[in-house]
């Protein structure tokens, strides 16, 4: 209680807030969890909007590709039903176990087609007028993506967690099952790997152009 | 730290053109959902309703192997564990004693065939079937004599014993039957043994196992064919033969002796007749019974050892002397001299008038003491021969 109080003490306002929001996020994840469990339709169906849509985004900028995100996200759910009928599934942290889940899926989908990163055409949402202006998006994108994928799994899911996601260190340690400081480190070398691969890359191209 | 954070918010901001995702299609994500929502549909009616009963496996799989599986009743592991270890206790173990059924003398198994053998002899109790079973096992005796003599092997002397005893056993269980259940059994018993017999008979004539056991099987088989002819004269050799060491057979020329013990001064122990052994009691007579000497007496059949000095031993019958000791008799120790019957000093003492101990056979002619018997001590003229002690004296 004297360490709670403290932490609340030392906390500025926002944060404060952020914190309770965390807490009734967790408390809410907890109810819906406990439901699921029972094999409550309502919960599992308010889990499924509550992340459906979160998980698809994920994927998606990983793989670049629609219809392999929408696979994931149906099978990342199915996994889910099929742990909670064996008596497995989380107990907690019901967020990052998907994340976990659709980056596991994710992560043998690079193992069986390590080199078909293709863009897809169905990504063309961007209707730019400036034709030349999306294709060298478009190659950015391409390279962006052809770096995480040099990435390990765990640095992979640890970047895009906190760069995409938003999530705080202690959130992605629950999704990757890891101490915090596992995950700063994982984070640190991520950058590494990334400035090492693109930094060259860059340079080859620059290379090129003279 | 700051440069680390600055490296960082600058990974960020490259990566942001990623974060950019087209819109999902909302008709591929509801008919995604549906499909969700009816496979939960499907699962939680196969589910129970008490996630108790669906426990986390996670890091408790050695447990899990023996207890916690999902939807079983409590109770079916532990008795799937106790038939288990019950299977292989006995199962494992039956598995042994049977392999060692076929077992042959010099094998390693063969004692626990022995054993096994006799765990089941021991356990039948009952006479009808247990001549079966003794009788099935004294086979197997001449199966392994068979076999070890075909084998190029020594037959065991044990094993003969072995058969013997066996056989004895099916007898003995057959003369326990009932009348017609025995003449049953033993006319069994007899076609079994005639077999035996006659496959001992195929075996070579230089193996001293088997000529012992032709010999044994054969007058077993005289046995067996007397007990078809009088039940009730088997019956009783057989029970003769069941207390082997407590009646022993009677000898002529008084052999053993009544009790192995020195008889009591006065007991007044009197010698048997020609070879008839003692005719009036098994028991160990009372001092002062009055048991005359038998007729013609045969020495001293009741004991190896020295007679104390008036305990009153009656000499054999003809000549015998005095077989106890070479020296000369003390005076009045009230041994008899030789000589026909000789009769018997039971004591030195002064008879107790009306004792009534008669003297031996035919003129014996050895006074129980020097003196003039009192008047009314009821010593009288000598017994006739054989008889049961004399002049019966009785106490007044």
């Amino acid at each position: 209680m004297g360490k709670l109080y403290f932490k609340m003490k030392m906390m500025p306002v926002t944060d404060l807030l952020l914190w309770r929001h965390n807490n009734s996020v967790i408390d809410e994840e907890k109810r819906l969890l406990e439901g699921a469990r029972r094999f409550d339709l309502d919960c599992l169906a308010a889990i499924y909007d509550r992340y459906s849509d979160g998980l698809y985004g994920y994927v998606v900028r990983l793989l670049g590709n629609a219809d392999l995100a929408e696979e994931c996200v149906s099978e990342t759910f199915a996994r889910f039903l099929q742990a909670l009928h064996n008596g497995g599934g989380p107990r907690n942290h019901l967020k990052a176990y998907l994340y976990r889940i659709a980056h596991n899926w994710v992560t043998d989908q690079f193992r069986r087609q390590p080199t078909t990163m293709e863009l897809s055409e169905n990504l063309g949402g961007d209707e730019n007028d400036d034709a030349d202006g999306a294709l060298q998006l478009e190659q950015e994108k391409q390279r962006l993506r052809a770096a995480l994928q040099a990435l390990t799994p765990d640095q992979r899911q640890v970047i895009l967690l906190r760069f995409f996601e938003g999530w705080e260190n202690d959130q992605i340690a629950a999704a990757v099952e890891k101490p915090v400081g596992a995950v700063k480190a994982l984070q640190h070398r991520a950058v590494a790997s990334l400035r090492r691969w693109l930094g060259e890359d860059e340079r080859e191209w620059k290379h090129g152009e003279e | 730290m700051a440069k680390s954070d600055e490296m960082n918010e600058k990974w960020r901001e490259r990566l942001d053109i990623l974060k950019d995702v087209p819109p999902r299609d909302a008709q591929r994500a509801a008919e995604s959902r549906a499909v969700y929502l009816e496979r939960a549909r499907q699962l939680a009616e196969t589910v129970s309703g008490s996630p108790k009963r669906r426990p986390l496996t996670k890091g408790m799989w050695i447990p899990l192997i023996f207890w916690k599986r999902k939807e079983r009743s409590l109770m079916v592991n532990p008795i799937l564990a106790l038939v288990l270890v019950l299977s292989l206790v006995f199962g494992g173990g039956g598995a042994t004693v049977a392999a060692a059924q076929s077992s042959l003398p010099d094998q390693p198994l063969y004692g626990l065939k022995l054993w096994s053998e006799d765990a089941r002899l021991s356990f039948t109790n009952q006479p009808e079937n247990g001549w079966q079973v003794a009788l099935q096992f004294a086979e197997r005796r001449i199966a392994e004599i068979r076999a070890m003599i075909e084998a190029g092997k020594q037959p065991d002397e044990a094993l003969q014993t072995r058969y013997e005893a066996q056989l004895e056993q099916a007898l003995r269980y057959a003369q326990n039957l009932p009348d017609e259940q025995a003449l049953r059994a033993l006319e069994q018993i007899r076609q079994r043994l005639r077999l035996q017999e006659e496959q001992m008979s195929q075996l070579p004539a230089n193996q001293a196992v088997v000529v012992q056991t032709r010999k044994m099987i054969q007058q077993r088989l005289e046995w067996v064919e007397n007990g078809l002819q009088e039940p009730q004269q088997f019956r009783q050799r057989m029970q003769q033969r069941q207390l082997p060491n407590e009646v022993p057979p009677a000898q002529p020329g008084g052999g053993k002796p009544w009790t192995d013990e020195t008889p009591t001064p006065g007991s007044g122990y009197g010698p048997g007749g020609a070879g008839t052994g003692n005719p009036w009691t098994d028991e160990t007579p009372t001092p002062g019974s009055g048991y005359g000497p038998g007729g013609e007496g045969t020495g001293n059949p009741w004991t190896d050892e020295t007679p104390t000095p008036g305990s009153g031993y009656g000499p054999g019958g003809e000549g015998s002397g005095n077989p106890w000791t070479d020296e000369t008799p003390t005076p009045g120790s009230g041994y008899g001299p030789g000589g026909e019957g000789s009769g018997n000093p039971w004591t030195d003492e002064t008879p107790t008038p009306g004792s009534g101990y008669g003297p031996g056979g035919e003129g014996s002619g050895n006074p129980w003491t020097d003196e003039t018997p009192t008047p009314g001590s009821g010593y009288g003229q000598p017994g006739g021969p054989g008889d049961t002690g004399g002049g019966g004296g009785k106490k007044p």
